[in-house]
């Protein structure tokens, strides 16, 4: 993962509280989208996905639990 | 934070100024700029998420098409930090937060890699819409 993603994802969980919740998104779908399924999927390692988009729309609900 | 890591996210952080420009689908929806409201409502992802009282981190804000609508929703009690890295949209999203009178709202020029303003475990929701 790129390295800015993943300093800001460790930014996130730092202050998001443990019964708090995030909203994840890319800008755009693939072919503009910068995040490949791999990497979305290591985005999103370590939060408790509550709900996410399908496989063209790269957007999660997560939570710390 | 250990010297290395201080020294990764600095040079980040210089990169990211360096070559921050707007993408072409966030060009697209400010030109399209009225109708935006009709396809994608503010209200419609905030509103499930966001109560009143609320600390909410809305990072990647732009000039504030979200952070309005949660201003709105935490209320007075709550507080918003709204984030982005261009200067230009942190002046337009404090102008129109003043002209709406929200008082509620901290605005920052800052890359989402570098929070150290907002405390550990001290806020309840995170929009990140487009910012990764």
């Amino acid at each position: 993962m790129a390295a800015g993603r993943q300093l800001s994802v460790n930014e996130m969980k730092r202050f998001l509280k443990p019964e708090g919740q995030a909203y994840l998104s890319l800008g755009a779908p693939p072919p503009f989208g910068l995040v490949d399924k791999a990497e979305w999927e290591q985005t999103l390692k370590g939060f408790r996905v509550v709900r996410k988009g399908g496989s063209i729309e790269k957007w999660a609900v997560v939570n710390l639990k | 934070m250990s010297n290395e890591e201080k020294q990764k996210l600095e040079r980040h952080s210089q990169n990211s100024r360096r070559s921050y420009r707007h993408p072409p689908w966030n060009i697209s929806l400010s030109i399209l700029g009225p109708f935006r409201q009709l396809f994608e409502p503010p209200q419609r992802l905030v509103e499930p998420y966001v109560k009143k009282g609320q600390v909410v981190a809305d990072l990647g804000c732009g000039p504030g098409y979200y952070t309005l609508v949660l201003a709105k929703n935490v209320g007075p009690e709550g507080k918003i930090y709204a984030i982005d890295l261009d200067k230009k949209c942190i002046k337009a999203l404090e102008k129109k937060a003043a002209k709406a009178g929200y008082h509620n709202i901290e605005a920052h020029t800052s890359s989402a890699a570098d929070l150290s303003f907002i405390k550990d475990k001290s806020v309840d929701f995170i929009l990140a819409n487009g910012l990764l």
